[in-house]
């Protein structure tokens, strides 16, 4: 007979064989994952890689795996694969739970690990009762399952509820995944407030697409501090304001390791570094001809400042901090950290340019087609710092957190915890009784064998007095 | 005496301890059992003064940093956990020959950490990054779950040789290693540990970066290998609780597992790069 469309979607599901395969393909991606750098812009990826296998790396988003839309499709997968199997095991885990244990009889008997035989001279109420303590002082809960004046049994237990514990480790793994896919939903990006500015735009990450955010953050003041006699930064602090709806609603000095939150968003101290568009260059200023000294101008970029000479004017266009050239020779800059310091300058006369250059902090002497009557250095560039802030809105956090609670907890109540069962009786035969103890343990048999010893040996104290 | 002459002596102590640990084997004489734990015991408060010295003297340097912060305090810390879980369980299963599995482990990385020119042993300044206490945290469960687990992979080793040469075991047999199925028990419990630490580990790794960076999961190698590993020992639980595997399969899954270990705490700095400080 076929077998019907959901049954066999339903063994697809619960097949522990798909558990497996997604497992290896899941690992399998991500050592891939930890080898192809990810989410880097794409002359990263075209240095190692021919342009056309770098296309076919994005068509299957090799560049942003663990954002793909295969890899989400593989973690739903999971999920519903670790559902479905936990539903299939529940009516026979429920079963075991709620069945009444049965008198310990031969069958019964055969059955069980442990087991011990012993002879009893008499029986009467008070060694029943010694017999019930014994055993309760090791294994929780005896109930007697028959108590008549010539015979006895009883049964007892203890952690019937840990044989639950796969289902809150289970539990917890779900949580995580739903928590992760969650986040999804959320953002995180970057942006950077120079000193005394307002921003309330960031980048996001892994892209060049922006987004305007529902309230703008201040930065009041940056620090930062370093190790004694070291460039190494040992910390640093941003005073940050939040303005919502023109109001300042909230403010805190955030450090690394100490963000700050409002509505649901976190603000992290990221990085630091200097405004290039936002600061002064120092130059050095020298005539090529006569007798006069070496004046030094101070100038903003953007600004045009006049020279002590008649109707000479000197302008900086342009700074980056880390000077590099383009493919076609075009400027760019390579970082905001200041490696290689440049500004362009022009000097201008009675209104019109005359010169344009670049002028390098690190390489003075650098002198490219000197026209002017004039040799200048670029001394120095002071900038107003600003502080790299990163912002995260994740909504699935709080599940993730709750699933790595039920997850430890699983783990530990799986590893640690057993379920213990004891069974006793007590039959006449002949003109003495004998006493059968009995008892298994779900793991951890090493420590239930020596519990299970414990009792024995009180009980042969209990038949000797 | 500074850190670093503590640290020399406990090298020395432990390939002493690894030599009795040998010989114990080799002439089956019960004396030795006691000698071999006072020397461990002996090592280990050494290394104990060694690494709180360094503590200290990283203080005084104005850095102010618990030793887990370049590979060479890796190295150190790692095998301090590896002997004191070792004793742990040789007290807690009663066996005195498990250190001969485990000592070469805890040799090879205080004399890797010595020797080798590549591992610095300067006490570092440590970036605001990582200034919390949650390194503690994070590393020290982390480190503790490794050390079960090569406490586990020393187990399997044992189980595995002594199957192969012993005929069911005779009592003469007994004093030299522990019995097979108390070894399977050693392999099973240490793994089990190791499993819920390393689960705790990645957990504190979690909260410290979503604290710190605003992300709790960011698929860096290490996170990722450490994720691989947990799942391989995920494999071994299931295999020994579910499918009743014992013996010789799961101590096979169980080196398995541990070089998975060792890949993530040594092979990901060497191989692949990350935020995690001693790569
Ligand atoms: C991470 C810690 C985990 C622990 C400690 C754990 C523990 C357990 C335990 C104890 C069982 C047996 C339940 C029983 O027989 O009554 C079980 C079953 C199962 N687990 Fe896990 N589990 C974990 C993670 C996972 C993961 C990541 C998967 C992947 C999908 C998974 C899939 C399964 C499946 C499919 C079964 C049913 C096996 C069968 O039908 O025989 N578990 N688990």
């Amino acid at each position: 007979m076929k077998k019907s469309f959901t049954s066999s979607v339903w063994s697809f599901f619960i097949s522990l064989k798909l558990t497996i395969f997604i497992l290896i393909i899941i690992s399998i991606a991500s050592i891939i994952g930890t080898i192809i750098p990810q989410k880097e812009l794409p002359y990263v990826y075209l240095r190692a890689f021919k342009p056309s296998t770098y296309e076919l790396m994005r068509l299957l988003s090799f560049d942003n795996m663990y954002e793909s839309w295969w890899f989400m499709a593989l973690l739903t997968l999971f999920t519903l694969n670790l559902i479905c199997c936990t539903i299939n095991r529940f009516p026979s885990f429920w079963r075991f739970i709620t069945q009444k244990e049965k008198d310990l009889d031969d069958q019964l008997i055969k059955t069980l690990p442990l087991k011990k035989t012993l002879r009893l001279k008499a029986f009467d109420e008070r060694t029943r009762n010694l017999i019930t303590r014994s055993v309760q002082k090791y294994v929780h809960k005896p109930t007697a399952l028959k108590s008549t004046p010539e015979s006895f049994s009883l049964f007892a237990e203890s952690g019937k509820y840990t044989r639950a514990s796969f289902y809150v480790t289970h539990l917890g793994i779900v949580l995580i995944i739903i928590g992760g896919l969650l986040g999804n939903l959320g953002y995180q990006g970057y942006m950077q407030v120079v000193e005394g500015r307002t921003n309330d735009t960031i980048r996001l990450r892994g892209s060049t697409q922006e987004k305007k955010l529902d309230f703008s953050i201040r930065c009041d003041d940056f620090q930062v501090t370093f190790y004694e006699g070291s460039q190494r930064p040992k910390d640093f602090t941003s005073q940050l304001t939040i303005i919502d709806g023109g109001k300042e609603v909230k403010e805190k000095l955030i450090e690394v390791n100490d963000p700050l939150q409002y509505k649901g968003v976190f603000i992290y101290q990221s990085s630091y570094g200097t405004a290039p568009g936002d600061g002064q260059v120092l130059l050095e200023v020298t005539p090529k001809t006569g007798t006069q000294q070496a004046k030094r101008y101070r100038i903003g970029v953007g600004e045009r400042l006049p020279l002590e000479d008649e109707g000479y004017e000197l302008a900086v266009k342009r700074f980056v901090p880390d000077f590099s050239m383009g493919q076609n020779n075009e400027v760019i800059n390579r970082s905001q950290e200041m490696r290689n310091p440049a500004a362009q300058i022009t000097l201008i006369k009675d209104g019109n340019p005359v010169e344009e250059k670049w002028v390098f902090a690190n390489f003075p002497d650098f002198h490219g087609g000197q026209k002017g009557p004039y040799t200048f250095k670029f001394l120095n560039f002071a900038g107003r710092e600003y502080t790299g802030l990163q912002l995260t809105k994740d909504p699935g956090v709080w599940v993730v957190w709750a699933g790595c609670f039920f997850l430890c907890l699983g783990c530990y109540l799986i590893c640690f915890a057993s379920h213990q069962r004891l069974w006793l009786k007590v039959d006449p035969k002949k003109d003495e009784y004998l006493l059968t103890l009995a008892g298994t343990s779900s793991k951890n048999m090493l420590s239930f064998t020596k519990t299970f010893d414990r009792i024995c040996l009180e009980l042969k104290q209990i038949a000797k007095a | 005496m500074n850190s670093s002459s503590f640290l020399g002596i406990t090298t020395f102590l432990y390939l002493f301890t690894m030599a009795l640990y040998f010989a114990y084997i080799f002439y089956r004489s019960k004396k030795f059992g006691l000698i071999i734990r006072g020397f461990t015991i002996v090592g280990l408060l050494v290394h104990t003064i060694g690494l709180g010295l360094r503590w200290y003297e990283s203080y005084q340097l104005g850095y102010g940093h618990i030793p887990l912060s370049n590979m060479y305090e890796a190295l150190v810390s790692m095998a301090w956990c590896i002997v004191l879980v070792l004793i742990l369980m040789e007290q807690k299963f009663k066996t005195e020959t498990m250190g001969a599995f485990v000592f070469p482990i805890v040799s090879i990385a205080m004399a890797y950490a010595s020797l080798a020119p590549s591992v610095q042993d300067e006490i570092e300044p440590l970036i605001p990054a990582l200034q919390s206490n949650w390194l503690t945290y994070h590393v020290m469960t982390c480190f503790l779950g490794y050390a079960a687990f090569a406490v586990s992979f020393g187990a399997s080793i044992a189980f595995l040789l002594k199957k192969k040469d012993a005929p069911p075991s005779t009592e003469e047999d007994a004093v030299t290693l522990p019995a097979l199925d108390l070894l399977d028990e050693i392999v099973y419990k240490g793994n089990a540990v190791g499993f819920l630490l390393l689960g705790i580990g990645i957990i504190t790794g979690a909260v410290w970066a979503n604290y710190a960076w605003g992300s709790y999961w960011s698929w860096d190698p290490k996170e990722t290998w450490s994720l691989i590993t947990w799942l391989i020992y995920a494999a071994f639980l299931h295999a020994r609780l579910t499918r009743g595997w014992r013996g010789s399969k799961t101590a096979i899954l169980s080196i398995i597992g541990f070089c998975g270990v060792l890949f993530t705490f040594l092979g990901v700095n060497y191989v692949l790069s990350g935020l995690h400080s001693y790569a």
